[in-house]
């Protein structure tokens, strides 16, 4: 009796902390349901939120070209890139570009740029047809596109890039990728809008400016792509201009090769026809976290009333730090010189940190 | 003298640059209902971007390790042939200048186990010795 009675409290506390131990497993399983439904809630949130990314670099550039810039540190750009999802399909994309730290004020202090380089809505239909409309970089060859200073090995810029085709465009584009053969693509952008110093409200004809960049990415090496851009305009005073492009890029190993040759071919309504031509080529070499590369690059600018050489050429080596995917430290040299005699070769050499602020 | 520097600068520059590899072996995985099979050149295109659908037509949602994992070293330069540094550059660069068409995911290997084996479309790659045991997740292919 004594011993029955001693066991009931040690057989109700079991029975209690049982009880208690079920409460509690399932108090957690709730409590595991609620907390997945506030993680996709919360994904779901992350998904529909706008994006901000973006980039920042500052330089310091010493040269000795006659009335060229002073020497100095140059805090060149903040580009800040908003994106969002509209829809499953839409989604809107923007940069604004902050150029030399600019400055607007109340006493009419004009300083830099404010860019909105890019504005645009695209829809993805499908991997090999989606449309976008508004303001983008025109898609011709590859620094055209691939200039960001984070991801490109110079803060200058190959000579003929931007002379040739257009910076930026506003008009609509089709562009995509498919398959043609095994581990072989076709990328294109097809694209119709205002044209060459057309941009914003200030569109000065009434004629549309039509324009193909097609590439072949091949199975080959690390990565090999090889390219043909087209684009034909008719310019505000005019002209009409042709331009025809070709670019490659190749990877192998430590290796890297990029090259574009372009040449705009203007028939003015008066005075003679000129051709303006350009290319670079530029070789580099990765080791671990070193860029060392060199590049050669020209331009020939002519017009309908210059009947003198103006070939201009620049050598570059440089030498790229990478501190991680985001951070590069750059280290460039540039060798100027001209065909023409009149113009004084110059150098110039700049170093640069450069930040991408995006995940 | 000079020969003998050329020569060994030609074998230093030709040498094979990257990070140590791990030895581990590299699990890719897709949603036990995906019953397409991989080849290490389909993964690469889906992870390069030029394939954003299933066969099927289904859009595929790629998830990535985090640059500093080992696994996703492993796994760039065995199936990107470029290591993730490189890799997560060429991302950045595609997503800003607008050319990203399916941009990956960015979760640590539990969170992708969970995610590949609650979402019908996605795929993605952990430590072999992760997926063992693992249910909702099938996997495609196995990186050595």
């Amino acid at each position: 009796m004594n011993r029955s009675l001693g066991l009931c409290p040690l057989l109700l506390t079991l029975a209690i902390a049982q009880v208690g131990q079920t409460a509690g497993a399932s108090t957690l399983e709730e409590d595991i349901v609620v907390l997945k439904e506030q993680v996709t809630e919360l994904n779901s949130r992350l998904d529909e939120a706008m994006t901000i990314s973006g980039y920042v670099d500052t330089e310091y550039s010493v040269n000795n070209k006659k009335g060229g810039a002073a020497n100095g540190i140059r805090i060149h750009h903040l580009s800040l890139f908003f994106e969002k999802r509209v829809t499953e399909k839409w989604r809107f994309f923007s940069e604004i570009e902050y150029e030399d730290g600019p400055l607007f004020d109340d006493k009419k202090t004009t300083e830099g740029k404010i860019y909105a380089e890019a504005v645009n809505l695209s829809y993805a239909w499908r991997s090999d047809i989606n449309l976008r409309g508004g303001r983008f970089f025109t898609p011709a060859g590859i620094w055209n596109i691939d200039h960001y200073p984070p991801f490109v090995p110079t803060q200058e810029r190959p000579l003929h890039v931007r002379n040739i085709f257009p910076q930026i465009f506003d008009g609509a584009m089709v562009y995509g990728t498919r398959p043609v053969a095994a581990n072989t693509f076709l990328k294109y952008d097809l694209y119709l809008g205002n044209g060459e110093g057309n941009t914003g409200k200030n569109d000065g004809n009434r004629e549309k400016a039509v324009g193909l960049n097609a590439g072949l990415l091949l199975p080959f090496l690390k990565h090999t792509e090889v390219g043909l851009t087209y684009y034909r305009d008719t310019l505000n005073n005019g002209t009409d201009k042709t331009a025809i492009g070709t670019h490659a890029k190749v990877k192998a190993g430590s290796f890297a090769f990029q090259g574009e040759y372009a040449s705009g071919n203007h028939k003015p309504t008066t005075g003679s026809d000129f051709v303006n031509t350009g290319y670079y080529a530029q070789f580099m070499y990765n080791i671990s976290h070193w860029t060392l590369g060199m590049r050669h690059s020209a331009y020939d600018k002519n017009s309908a009333t210059d009947a003198i050489d103006n070939k201009e050429v620049a050598n570059s080596v440089f030498v790229n730090y990478h501190i991680n995917h985001a951070l590069v430290l750059k280290l460039e040299h540039h060798r100027h010189s001209y065909d023409d005699a009149k113009k004084d070769p110059f150098r110039s050499t700049m170093a640069s940190i450069v930040a991408y602020l995006g995940s | 003298m000079n020969n003998r520097y050329i020569v060994s600068l030609v074998l230093v520059l030709t040498l094979p640059v990257g990070s140590a590899i791990a030895a581990e072996k590299i699990a890719v995985i897709v949603n036990a209902k995906n019953t397409q099979t991989l080849l290490a050149a389909d993964v690469k295109n889906i992870y390069k971007d030029n394939v954003v659908t299933w066969s099927s037509g289904a859009p595929i949602s790629v998830y990535d390790l985090p640059v500093k994992s080992e696994f996703r070293e492993t796994f760039s330069q065995r199936v990107l042939g470029t290591s993730a540094r490189d890799a997560a550059t060429e991302w950045a660069n595609k997503k800003i200048t607008n050319s990203a068409k399916n941009p990956p995911t960015t979760k640590p290997d539990a969170v992708v186990i969970s995610n590949v084996a609650s979402e019908p479309g996605a795929i993605g790659y952990v430590s072999a010795d992760a997926v063992a045991g693992k249910e909702g997740i099938r996997v495609v292919l196995t990186i050595e």
